[in-house]
């Protein structure tokens, strides 16, 4: 017959109550230590304040899927973003752009944006090209940190240039987005983050620059137009 | 400490409620504390697949503590309190716990809870007992959820040698199979390896499935266990080929609903008989050349 009993011990009282008390404090102040404070108590919704024209650039029907902006599950994305948007755009020569926004009110350590270089692979794509970009929007207040890089997946290739920008900063590796987080974190203070992306199918590498330049002038209309109605919402301002 | 002469007492008797308080006040403050926490888990990352292994380990790991406490008896372990080594511990994993969670790193806050149990078995009954008890404690880091970016560091190549290994093998059979990235075609089907089909999640679970078996088994060689320990990885990769060559085998013979129904849950047992199989073969191996080895030096 199996004997499950075990002699319990007897406990000291005094200990046991310093144990207790100390556990208690630490819950409490794990509630009071939690940063509670969002960047932007009411975000703008995307899909209104994103105009379907920029510019000259005209809202299509999207003829290509496109690449998820999470690693796994579609249905993770709900639980990472608050809102993503995702478009197609055509200028009048036919030139056409994807366009990804993906908008989080709240970053935390285990629940951040996913870098493309990160969820592009994830999804079978190889990464062909990666290389830091500074892109020099009129209008934004400081030079924006991002990447430009190439993806291919059997006979798609697809140029990508993206930024994220995190609070009031543009992270370019994930220990930064973590360290950016901590600080704010241990002054109360949450960040939010939204991820810029745009893309390009390309037929051969050789066209990526080509692609890039037409990132830029399409992000330039895109931050002029939604600068008008949501600062800061995709670029950082300097005050904050 | 009082640790020596204890009466067996019912619950019911008013005597041993003062035997009963300070119990209730240390398992009371452990749940205040860790049950937020495991709500969040099981809300979150122990309901996807990559975390799968968590809740395992967690309950695997209590059953070990219980299994370790009811030899504690025989085992004639002295009870001495160690209150400075405990405190400090206990303080440790207390302020890892407060950053943890309201930063959100659950590294720190599941890590944590090693600490505080470790540090609250020291004040109690001190090293020797921790000691006792080593296995249980180290076996819970396994529960702890590692960060994605680590996670994925380490499953999206084996997933990606899990693929290739498999479509060799099928590929020597004369299967009609090809491959790109982590997607197998086999004749008109397209199968997807997914994470949970070869990651850190099934390798941890074996990992835990081995260690556990060795501590159980009660090896004497240290040597021994270690080799086991890292010979896992090879069986956890080989279980893993194992069950995408059985699915794949699975969907070109009886169609795709058969790959992603009953018969999916059915190659994650194929997996698990598969690495026990290793486990328990390698070990009798390894016994043996042990064996044979002390034999031929005597």
């Amino acid at each position: 017959m199996l004997n499950l009993s075990i002699k319990i011990p007897d406990l000291p009282l005094r200990a046991s109550v310093g144990i207790f008390l100390l556990l208690i404090i630490t819950a409490i102040t794990s509630v009071i230590a939690t940063p509670k404070y969002r960047t932007l108590t009411h975000p703008p919704v995307l899909e209104s304040v994103v105009p379907l024209q920029l510019g000259e650039w005209k809202n299509k029907p999207n003829p290509y899927a496109q690449v998820s902006v999470n690693t796994y599950a579609q249905n993770l994305s709900d639980f990472i973003y608050d809102q993503v948007m995702m478009r197609t755009y055509e200028d009048n020569s036919g030139n056409q752009v994807m366009v990804a926004l993906a908008y989080a009110g709240e970053q935390r350590q285990e629940i951040k944006i996913h870098q493309p270089e990160v969820c592009y692979p994830a999804q079978g794509y190889e990464m062909l090209r990666i290389h830091n970009h500074v892109f020099h929007i009129p209008g934004s207040q400081m030079p924006i940190n991002g990447k430009q890089l190439i993806f291919r997946k059997d006979n798609r290739m697809e140029a990508v240039s993206y930024w994220i920008r995190l609070g009031n900063s543009y992270p370019m590796s994930g220990f930064q987005m973590r360290l950016k987080i901590l600080k704010e974190g241990l002054k109360g203070n949450l960040d939010d983050g939204i991820l810029v992306r745009v893309s390009t199918i390309i037929n051969q590498e050789s066209d990526a620059p080509k692609a890039y330049l037409l990132h830029e002038k399409f992000l330039t209309e895109l931050v002029h137009n939604v600068q008008l109605s949501a600062p800061q919402l995709i670029v950082a301002s300097k005050e904050k | 400490m009082n640790t020596s002469t204890s009466k067996k007492s019912s619950l019911l008797n008013p005597n041993s409620l003062t035997k009963i308080i300070p119990w209730l006040l240390v398992v009371i403050g452990i749940l205040v504390v860790y049950i937020p926490t495991f709500i969040d888990l099981f809300k979150g990352l122990w309901s996807e697949d990559r975390h799968a292994h968590g809740p395992i380990v967690f309950v695997v790991s209590l059953w070990f503590f219980y299994y370790k406490a009811k030899l504690l008896r025989d085992a004639k372990v002295p009870l001495v309190s160690s209150p400075v080594l405990g405190w400090s511990i206990l303080v440790l994993g207390l302020l890892l716990y407060v950053i943890g969670r309201s930063q959100t790193f659950y590294v720190f806050e599941v890590g944590s809870l090693v600490f505080v149990l470790l540090g609250i078995v020291l004040i109690f009954w001190g090293v020797k007992v921790a000691q006792h008890f080593w296995f249980a404690f180290f076996f819970m880091i396994f529960m702890v959820p590692l960060p994605a970016s680590i996670v994925d560091a380490v499953t999206q190549p084996m997933k990606v040698a899990v693929s290739v290994a498999a479509e060799y093998l099928l590929y020597t059979l004369d299967y009609p199979v090809a491959r790109s990235g982590v997607i197998i075609t086999i004749g008109q089907y397209q199968l997807l390896v997914a994470d949970a089909c070869a990651g850190l999640n099934s390798l941890f679970t074996l990992e835990a499935l081995g260690l556990l078996y060795m501590n159980v088994m009660r090896h004497e060689s240290a040597f021994r266990n270690a080799l086991l320990a890292t010979l896992i990885v090879p069986i956890s990769f080989a279980s893993n080929v194992t069950r995408v060559i059985v699915l794949s085998l699975i969907t070109y013979y009886w169609g795709d609903a058969a790959g992603q129904g009953f018969l999916h849950e059915f190659s994650g047992m194929v997996l698990f008989i598969t690495a026990l199989m290793l486990i328990i073969g390698v070990d009798s191996t390894l016994r043996a050349i042990t064996l044979a080895w002390s034999r031929r030096r005597a």
